[in-house]
């Protein structure tokens, strides 16, 4: 059982982290940081099981249950959170954005500890307006992107709810009825709540917002974002199907492919990288649709690294952005010897990220390939493997880039502060390369599989792919580069996905016309005698009279102006009690 | 005379105490006596409160024609009144009004609603509505904006024209009955029959005149001009308490005067209430629509809010009846704490109509934000109170296959955030273009009252099963049928 501390959801203790940092920037980095650490302990030490239940409605909610599941995301939620504090505050960021950023982080959490659907929504909902906030922070730009994200992101949670209500129905209604148990109902449920819960994963096709958003707004902001909303849908996404889903699978396997494969003609550091968030969100995926132990356990390992690694490249982009003024990698500045902080971070996220032998993310990508092998489903491993290699070859452009071409002069290296956050997560990437056994004790099942990472077949097959992508880059790059010269294919890419989007937007643009227009002349020709009656009044009269009649009406508001209206009401009282009485008497 | 009698006692008696401390001081400190006399009796509402949940029921007859009893229902409708009147005085401590008159008649209204609410016989509660309408017409008289003595007069003899209809009915059913004794009353209509025309009659005479006074279309036109004229704390008393202490009378009158048999007998009773309730709801929230004022608005959806509380109390489920309980005490809580913001921003601002409200939230953003929470909650989304009372009712309403009340429950949902949003679309999404008094003409105190209003309509929101279990055994003899 959980005893009383450990009965407090920790996202309350971000929340009020949240609060204290619009006192000050230096209130909320100490208040931020404390309730991230109490948060990770709290993680750390919570014994699996549940929570007090609380009855809302009919539903009995759970605003505590922890699994290994939970445990493992939880953990790098609110691990993460410490350095993305330290960051965003050692970037210039200001109260409100250390506020929100908390609050955004805040609701991440709560999701991932609660143990029924109605929670998580609560958590997903918080998570889509704290974070909308914080990209219109930043102003400019991100504005427009921020209502985009917005909009896809209440559509996504419009989709969910709607699944869950369906699922409901479906299961028939218990006050457990909310509770995770064996996933969703297939059918119709499991299609609203997948594509709700794809959204925010960023899957083909309702992926735009993801490196749209990403690359706009502050860069500690981005280092935020960049940890939670994807990885809490992928988190989902096995609450929605624990037994595993060969679609989803299948999906998270092109999603590799696809996502690195944009990310090579990406010019912009952080588009760049959200890409690639789509491809490693693509295997955990991957993992969690094969659905056998080792799938699961693998893609929950990779999940908790890729939060590591993906938010040190952040961290790394960001960096460089602040340096040079701009994410184009052709343009900025140049890291290497006179940068060894930034260089070296850049390097161990890089290896973490392409599965260098020694990183993290070697460790838990060979599991989700593993898996993939296990299970029988060849091509899927083939997607992984191509996507494997996209990552090496686009990861070879992003330290080309950043180290040789552009700009002549070397940027200046990461501050201390900024260093003080960045190492801590450079350094659990090798930790946990070398050192993974801890890690995979916080792993679901994790008695039902094995694996060794440093196997010879796993050397191998990593060689192979290094080489592979290697040759790939060194022929490929005269080509990559006159292929996407500048900013072409964004010109080439965004006519194919935007006009879809955009017709789509037109068409509920026109209905919602039409409804507004239906609307407003069914007003105008049914309701203006009752909706304006002062107005229709006056039109009768003559002009003088109108308008001291106006005037009148518009000393007591919501009457028609006519004295303290006594009479009517006495006759109101006489008619009602007439019709009551004709009802009651001589109506039976 | 048990504690449970003693403290019903004392919290009619002691506001009347402290009006007469206020008039007999000759010191200019009536707030302050207020104050002093408000909390006396909110420390007692609460032990009365607690005695309820723990011993159950108590009654105390005093006289013929004047009997006391509370249960934990009457004892909600006196703790809506008794944190109303008290945080309202938060608000009247700077703002006014300071006059002694104003607050005689501030205390003498709280007692009249306690006096309504725990009186356990039918003249009695008539005496105490008197005494209820006289306070009101006095709290409104209290400003200098014109026109206010003609309102008080109008509404002093509309109300008590609904009063004296109600007396007729109380009087017809003591004919037939020969009592005035709730209770008593109860089983001898029994047996006279809940078909005869006279008891039909009495019945339709009180539904009539209390209608009236919870100010149902067509009979709702004195709160809408009582409410626009008088000053703001008395406008949230108005719509939060005065309808409410109307709803508890009818309340007691249907379920313990009359039964459920009675409206199960009556067919053509029961429904013309209900459809009637629906088209107070649906003209309210549509004439709501119309309103530019905030004050005018506020009214029309008190009205459609009352038209949902009573509908609901006629599906007389114990699901719907606890959902009209919750909207009720839940409503009285988030208008009248609207009405004040409402005044807050008309001091700081001079804002009154939708036009004016623009940007306000970049100047006062902890009043915005108050404003934007008491929106959610008077919209009833999830989970405020709004969301909860909404959400009983209608379960209620499916559960008695009567899915027009259910399906008029979301249409007010709608309607409601239709005539919410565009206030909100301005406070937030506005530009700022008006006069700014500056922070320092609001005092901490009248903000502090409406953000935890805006957090109370939450956490009653969040622990509304507690509520339900704590009304559950009242809420289920009151809808029982009677035995013998």
């Amino acid at each position: 059982m959980i005893d009383a501390i450990h009965a407090v959801p920790p996202a309350v203790s971000l929340w009020l982290g949240a609060a204290f940092a619009l006192w000050g920037r230096r209130a909320g980095l100490v208040a931020g940081v404390a309730a991230c650490g109490f948060a990770t302990w709290w993680a750390l030490t919570v014994p699996a099981g549940t929570g007090r239940s609380w009855t809302f409605l009919e539903f009995a909610i759970l605003p505590v249950a922890v699994d290994p599941a939970s445990r493992v995301t939880g953990l790098a939620f609110a691990a993460f959170g410490l350095v993305a504090v330290g960051y965003l505050a050692a970037t210039g960021g200001d109260r409100r954005h250390l506020a929100l950023a908390l609050a955004y982080a805040g609701a991440a959490i709560w999701a991932v500890f609660a143990g029924d659907w109605l929670g998580l929504l609560i958590g997903w909902e918080l998570m889509a307006l704290a974070s909308t906030l914080l990209v219109w922070l930043h102003g400019g730009d991100a504005v427009r992107v921020g209502f985009r994200y917005a909009l896809v992101h209440a559509i996504g949670g419009g989709l969910l709810a709607a699944g869950l209500a369906l699922h409901v129905v479906t299961q028939g209604f218990s006050p457990e009825v909310v509770h995770f148990g064996d996933g969703i109902s297939s059918g119709l449920p499991a299609l609203a709540v997948g594509l709700g819960v794809g959204i925010n994963a960023a899957i083909i096709g309702v992926h735009v917002w993801l490196p749209d958003t990403y690359a706009s707004p502050h860069v500690g902001v981005s280092v935020v974002l960049s940890a939670y909303t994807t990885k809490l849908a992928v988190y989902a996404a096995y609450r929605a199907f624990p037994e595993g889903n060969l679609t989803l699978a299948y999906v998270g396997g092109v999603m590799a492919v696809f996502g690195a494969g944009y990310a090579l003609a990406q010019k912009d550091a952080r588009r760049l990288l959200a890409y690639h968030i789509q491809a490693q969100v693509g295997y955990i995926l991957a993992g969690i649709g094969v659905g056998s132990a080792l799938g699961v356990a693998g893609a929950f390992a990779h999940l908790f690294n890729n939060v590591l690694f993906k938010g040190l490249l952040f961290m790394v982009a960001g960096l460089i952005i602040l340096r040079a003024g701009t994410g184009k990698l052709d343009n900025s500045g140049r890291l290497g010897r006179e940068t060894p902080l930034a260089a070296g971070a850049f390097v161990v996220a890089a290896a973490s990220i392409t599965a260098v032998p020694g990183t993290n993310g070697f460790v838990s990508k060979g599991m989700v390939l593993d898996a993939a092998l296990e299970g029988g489903h060849t091509p899927l491993r083939w997607l992984l493997l191509l996507g494997a290699v996209g990552t090496i070859v686009s990861f070879c452009k992003f330290g080309y880039y950043a180290s040789r071409r552009g700009d002549s002069r070397s940027l200046s290296d990461a501050s201390p502060p900024q260093a003080a956050t960045m190492a801590p997560v450079a350094i659990a990437c090798l930790v946990i390369g070398l050192w993974y056994a801890p890690l995979f004790d916080l792993l679901p099942a994790s008695d039902e599989w094995s694996t060794d990472p440093y196997s010879q077949r796993h050397l191998f097959e990593k060689v192979a792919l290094f080489a592979v992508g290697a040759t790939a880059f060194v022929l490929g790059h005269p080509l990559l580069e006159r292929l996407d010269g500048g900013v072409d294919v964004d010109t080439v890419r965004d006519p194919l996905v935007f006009d879809g989007t955009r017709r789509l937007v037109d068409g509920v643009a026109a209905v919602f016309a039409t409804v507004a227009s239906t609307d407003r002349s069914v007003r105008r020709r049914l309701f203006a005698v009752l909706l304006d009656p002062v107005e229709t009044i006056a039109r009768v009269l003559p002009e003088s009279t109108a308008t001291r009649y106006r005037e009148r009406s518009r000393e007591v508001a919501g009457t028609i102006g006519i004295g303290p209206n006594r009479r009517y009401r006495y006759l109101a009282v006489v008619l009602c009690l007439a019709v009551a009485l004709l009802v009651g008497v001589s109506g039976r | 005379m048990s504690l449970a009698v003693g403290s019903m006692l004392a919290v009619i008696i002691l506001p009347v105490v402290g009006a007469l401390a206020i008039t007999l001081e000759d010191r200019e400190r009536p707030w302050l006596l207020a104050t002093g006399a408000l909390s006396l009796t909110a420390v007692l509402t609460g032990a009365l409160a607690t005695i309820m949940i723990l011993d159950g029921p108590a009654t105390y007859r005093v006289a013929p024609g004047l009997a006391f009893r509370s249960d934990t229902l009457s004892v909600t409708i006196g703790l809506l009144d008794i944190v109303l009147t008290l945080g309202i005085l938060a608000y009247t401590r700077t703002a006014g009004p300071h006059s002694e008159r104003f607050y005689v008649a501030y205390l003498l209204f709280t007692t009249a609603v306690f006096g309504v609410v725990l009186s356990g016989d039918l003249v009695g509660t008539f005496l105490f509505l008197l005494l209820l309408i006289w306070a009101t017409g006095r709290l409104v008289e209290c400003t200098e904006k014109a026109g206010v003595a003609s309102a008080a007069r109008g509404y002093r003899r509309t109300a008590t024209l609904g009063a004296l209809l109600y007396l007729a009915g109380v009087v017809t059913a003591a004919w037939l009955a020969g009592s005035t004794n709730a209770d008593r009353l109860g089983v001898r209509l029994a047996t006279v029959g809940h078909t005869d025309s006279l008891v039909v009659t009495s019945f339709v005479l009180m539904s009539v005149g209390l209608a009236l006074l919870v100010a149902l279309i067509p009979l709702h036109g004195w709160l809408v001009e009582t409410h626009a004229r008088a000053t703001d704390p008395v406008s949230a008393l108005i719509s939060g308490v005065l309808p409410a202490a109307a709803v508890y009378a009818f309340l007691r009158v249907l379920f313990d005067v009359f039964t459920i048999d009675f409206l199960a007998v009556n067919p053509g009773i029961t429904s013309g209430i209900i459809y009637g309730a629906l088209v107070s709801l649906l003209i309210g929230n549509l004439l709501a629509y119309a309103q530019r004022d905030i004050k005018g608005m506020l009214a029309y959806s008190t009205i459609s809010q009352f038209g949902l509380v009573v509908a609901g109390l006629l599906v007389a489920t114990e699901t719907a009846v606890f959902g009209s309980v919750i909207q009720l005490f839940g409503h009285g809580i988030v208008k009248g704490a609207f009405c004040l913001v409402a005044g807050i921003i008309a001091i700081r601002f001079d804002a009154r109509t939708i036009d004016e409200f623009g940007g306000l939230a970049d100047r006062a953003p902890l009043v915005a934000g108050a404003f934007a929470g008491l929106a959610v909650a008077m919209i009833g989304l999830p989970p405020t109170v709004g969301f909860v009372g909404k959400w009983y009712i209608a379960v209620g309403a499916l559960e008695q296959g009567l899915w027009i009340v259910a399906a008029f429950v979301v249409i007010s949902t709608l309607l409601t955030l239709g005539y919410m949003i565009p206030f909100l679309d301005r406070v937030y999404f506005g530009t700022f273009d008006g006069t700014d008094h500056g922070p320092q003409t609001v005092t901490r105190a009248m903000v502090l009252a409406v953000v935890l209003a805006a957090v109370l309509s939450l956490a009653i929101g969040l622990g509304s099963v507690t509520f339900e279990s704590l009304l559950r055994e009242a809420i289920e003899q009151l809808v029982a049928a009677p035995v013998g």
